[in-house]
């Protein structure tokens, strides 16, 4: 099904995810990728993330140290996350074609999968939409987004978080999320996840794992905002 | 019980938003509080409790299990989130309090034993070898999680 496109976009962040079983911070797999020229000239900032680890013993007192658990290479406009079991590309505050995110996320992946020593078990891929969508005292949550707390005139809806997880009868081996959180008093957050489980080593062919996810993904946000909400994000 | 950890897990993943991980972390404490109800764990006390309300724990499995817990808590910052969403409980033997997940590889499990004693099985799905591990007093258990939830 064709969507419009929507001139005035609401997309805030944009997350390519892949899932996989091994640890692959345990060892200098991660340090061998982010040392490549490609990716430190890319990114302006990059970050060894820590965390406070304990030890536990029953007849002792616990042991504190801080420990690295990965790391956030950061630009303007991107992030690459690398977590144990976890490779995921954000795009922040500008909007690109899914292909073209998804051509920047499979150059980055091939990277970060050449350097990693073994192979990989894939077991999730994911797109993440994150629509940051205004609201003011005459267009309240109810009238943009579907998932929302009945507005009424007669009280303030100070906060709220709604989700759903679907699946999509032609699309049964995906799983969609929608969350709408309200996050202060002008903005609510409609955020949609298509997830892809699957179980493979390594993966060649990563463009047919994602591409069916842009469709859900469409699909997903077009049937959670009302009529009235796509009138305003069709024009600037 | 087998998708009590996927509130969590979904917490967990809407909380690493590049741009609204911090506004999810704020509506988190806005909305959750305790419950032993088990279609409402959000966060690895609402599990523990649920679990010691669940299932009638000895004081040394009781021990184990916050310890455990404890230890996840950290571990959970450093992997894929996902993976927990998987882990299911029983009780074995009558008194064994049991923790397994499936994965590609096989059966992984963690045993607390009545008596304080903790026993890590992995049992490889192909060539159905069997690797296990028993621990009697001292315990790393962030290096027992990264194993279980390998």
């Amino acid at each position: 099904m064709e969507y419009p496109t929507l001139e005035n976009t609401p997309i805030k962040e944009i997350v390519f995810s892949i899932s996989f079983d091994e640890n692959t911070n345990n060892h200098s797999s991660a340090e061998r990728f982010i040392q490549l020229d490609d990716i430190n000239n890319k990114f302006d900032e990059i970050n060894n993330i820590f965390g406070q680890t304990v030890k536990f013993d029953k007849e002792k007192t616990p042991l504190i140290s801080k420990d690295q658990i990965g790391y956030d290479l950061k630009s303007k406009h991107e992030v690459l996350r690398l977590r144990n079991g976890r490779f995921s590309y954000h795009f922040l505050n500008n909007y690109q074609e899914f292909d073209e995110i998804l051509t920047k996320f499979i150059y980055y992946w091939n990277l970060y999968n050449k350097n990693i020593a073994g192979e990989l078990n894939i077991t999730n891929c994911s797109v993440r939409y994150i629509n940051l969508i205004e609201i003011d005292e005459d267009e309240q949550a109810s009238r943009l987004v579907q998932l929302y707390p009945k507005y009424s005139s007669d009280r303030d809806i100070l906060a709220f978080q709604n989700a759903v997880k679907f699946q999509y009868k032609e699309s049964p081996e995906s799983e969609i999320n929608v969350v709408t959180s309200k996050i202060d008093d002008q903005n609510i957050l409609l955020d949609i996840t298509a997830n892809h489980t699957i179980s493979l080593k390594n993966l060649d062919n990563i463009k047919m794992h994602f591409a069916p996810l842009q469709q859900l993904k469409n699909k997903a946000f077009f049937d959670s905002i009302t009529a009235k909400a796509l009138l305003k994000y069709l024009k600037k | 019980m087998k998708n009590q950890l996927e509130f969590l897990t979904n917490d967990l993943l809407l909380k690493q938003s590049e741009l609204y991980g911090d506004a999810y972390e704020k509506n988190t404490c806005n909305f959750l509080s305790p419950t032993y109800n088990d279609l409402s764990v959000h966060t690895l006390g609402d599990w523990l409790n649920s679990l010691t309300t669940t299932y009638d724990l000895t004081k040394d499995q009781k021990l184990n299990l916050n310890a455990l817990i404890n230890a996840l808590e950290f571990v959970l910052k450093t992997i894929d989130p996902i993976r927990i969403k998987d882990i299911q409980t029983t009780i074995v033997d009558d008194i064994d309090f049991l923790l397994w997940r499936e994965t590609e590889k096989g059966i992984l499990e963690l045993n607390l034993e009545d008596d304080g004693g903790i026993i890590f099985r992995s049992t490889n799905r192909e060539s159905g070898k069997m690797h296990k591990k028993i621990f009697d007093c001292e315990v790393d258990f962030q290096k027992l999680l990264f194993n279980f939830l390998a």
